[in-house]
């Protein structure tokens, strides 16, 4: 193998994640010896770490400062702001219920316009008409209560929506090309199928150690991690899973391609045979 | 390794010694660093609520730094925050214990540091999508190890390292543009 600076390009990013074994390691430290161009590229690489640490320095600062800064008399202003707010929109919802009324904004009448009124006959109508609009008056007044927090629906997945997205615990969007050179196991289970949460703990322990393979346990978005689980999570962002219902498991290989489906119920040594067979297939080692 | 089921388990100790480097996290993980000790208070907060849920097989720092990002997460999605900000530019005065006021000055303890150097730093680093930005920055926090900013945000070793990679070479690209252009300048 000869090593030279396309080459040392390619693998530029391998070199920095320590995955180029020893004899290729050897090569490149040879080739960097002589090369300027690849030396400086490697440098200017390595030379960001210091500004990095400078720039969490200086981050530093700014958080110590904010944190012990003197008492800010924009807090209270924004105190201020908040209760003006508050009654803004409280006083906003009361003029929005009334508009919206459809029996219009009429509210009671009041005692001296009744008291104008002088036949017994209109004096009788005038107790009807002022009892209608008090009850009325009564069943206007809006809802103040705090509305009920319902947590996030799910999205729908539509015909439309993608094969595979998911979003790891830390927030960050998963699609399959992220998993492109390892064999996937894509297990899917809900809050309602612990035992299918506990069928894809006993392959993560069984092929978690495996540096090829990568175990993901698939859920909807408010659901959190059972206790004594520790597969790696992940929540579905509305994508058909590779049309995988929960409590079923999808193998995918290192191109991307579904290899094998099945259930995750029923007997897990049965399962784990096949599953290890199938990953040995793969070349998830 | 401090477990939740330990009699002697002191969750207040144990944050306090914590702090500092929960402050660093919330530091790397933040868009504001201003933020970063309200993030750490809500981060600590949760983490007392929910120790029953520690079940010891990790650090409790590393736990508690997991925490620590969802906070910084959710925190810069939330209307308070945008409120505070907004409320914050118009904050140019500021009040003494005794009452009286004198204009905003923050103490600058980075003189040593070349000041346009980092802000320009400051600023590229800004622009990195935070799946890059939050492992590099990490990896600058003292003693941070790739296995451990690994275990903190839940993803693969070699995908930590792959992201500092990638974050390092569009950093080292966008500093050496904006050098081109005021060079030519």
């Amino acid at each position: 193998m000869k090593v030279d600076c396309q080459w040392f390009n390619t693998n530029l990013e391998a070199y920095f994640c320590d995955s180029l074994d020893a004899q290729q390691l050897q090569l490149v430290a040879d080739h960097l010896k002589t090369c300027l161009s690849c030396r400086s590229e490697v440098q200017a690489i390595r030379d960001v770490d210091p500004m990095v640490k400078q720039l969490l320095e200086y981050r530093m600062t700014r958080a110590m400062a904010a944190a012990h800064a003197p008492r800010r008399s924009g807090r209270r202003i924004g105190f201020q702001l908040g209760l003006f707010g508050t009654a803004a929109a409280l006083a906003g919802i009361l003029v929005f219920a009334v508009f919206l009324n459809p029996r219009g904004p009429a509210g009671p009448v009041p005692a001296n316009q009744t008291a104008l009124q002088d036949t017994a006959a209109s004096d009788a109508d005038a107790k009807t008409d002022s009892a209608v609009p008090t009850t009325r008056a009564k069943t206007d007044v809006p809802d103040l209560k705090a509305p009920e927090i319902k947590p996030v629906p799910e999205p729908a997945i539509t015909d439309n929506a993608p094969a595979f997205l998911v979003s790891d615990p830390a927030g960050y969007t998963r699609s399959l090309e992220d998993f492109r050179g390892h064999v996937l196991l894509i297990g899917v289970w809900s809050a309602d199928q612990p035992e299918a949460a506990q069928s894809i703990q006993r392959l993560y322990q069984a092929f978690g150690n495996r540096k090829e393979v990568r175990i993901l346990g698939v859920t909807g978005r408010n659901v959190e991690r059972p206790v004594g689980m520790t597969f790696p999570m992940a929540f579905n962002n509305g994508s058909r899973i590779l049309e995988t219902r929960s409590s079923n498991f999808v193998v995918v290989d290192k191109e991307g391609n579904v290899q094998m489906r099945g259930s995750l119920a029923g007997d897990s040594n049965a399962l784990t045979t096949k599953i290890r067979a199938k990953l040995d297939e793969l070349g998830g080692k | 390794m401090l477990a939740a089921s330990e009699p002697q388990f002191d969750f207040e100790t144990a944050a306090r010694d914590c702090r500092p480097f929960l402050l660093q996290i919330a530091v790397a993980s933040a868009r504001n660093p201003v933020d970063a000790e309200d993030i750490v208070q809500e981060a600590l907060l949760r983490g007392y609520r929910g120790i029953q849920r520690f079940r010891g097989d990790c650090p409790l720092r590393i736990w508690l730094s997991r925490i620590v990002v969802r906070v910084a997460i959710n925190h810069h999605r939330s209307a308070a925050r945008r409120l505070k900000r907004w409320v914050f530019f118009g904050d140019v005065e500021m009040e003494r214990e005794d009452g009286s006021h004198h204009e905003f000055d923050p103490p600058d303890h980075s003189r040593s540091i070349p000041r346009e150097r980092i802000m320009d730093v400051d600023r590229q680093v800004s622009r990195l999508p935070a799946e890059f930005k939050v492992p590099l920055l990490m990896l600058a926090v003292d003693g941070m190890t790739i296995p451990e900013i690994a275990d903190i945000l839940e993803i693969p070793q070699g995908t930590v390292k792959s992201r500092v990679f990638y974050a390092r070479k569009r950093l080292k690209s966008a500093l050496e543009n904006r050098l081109e252009r005021s060079k030519k300048q």
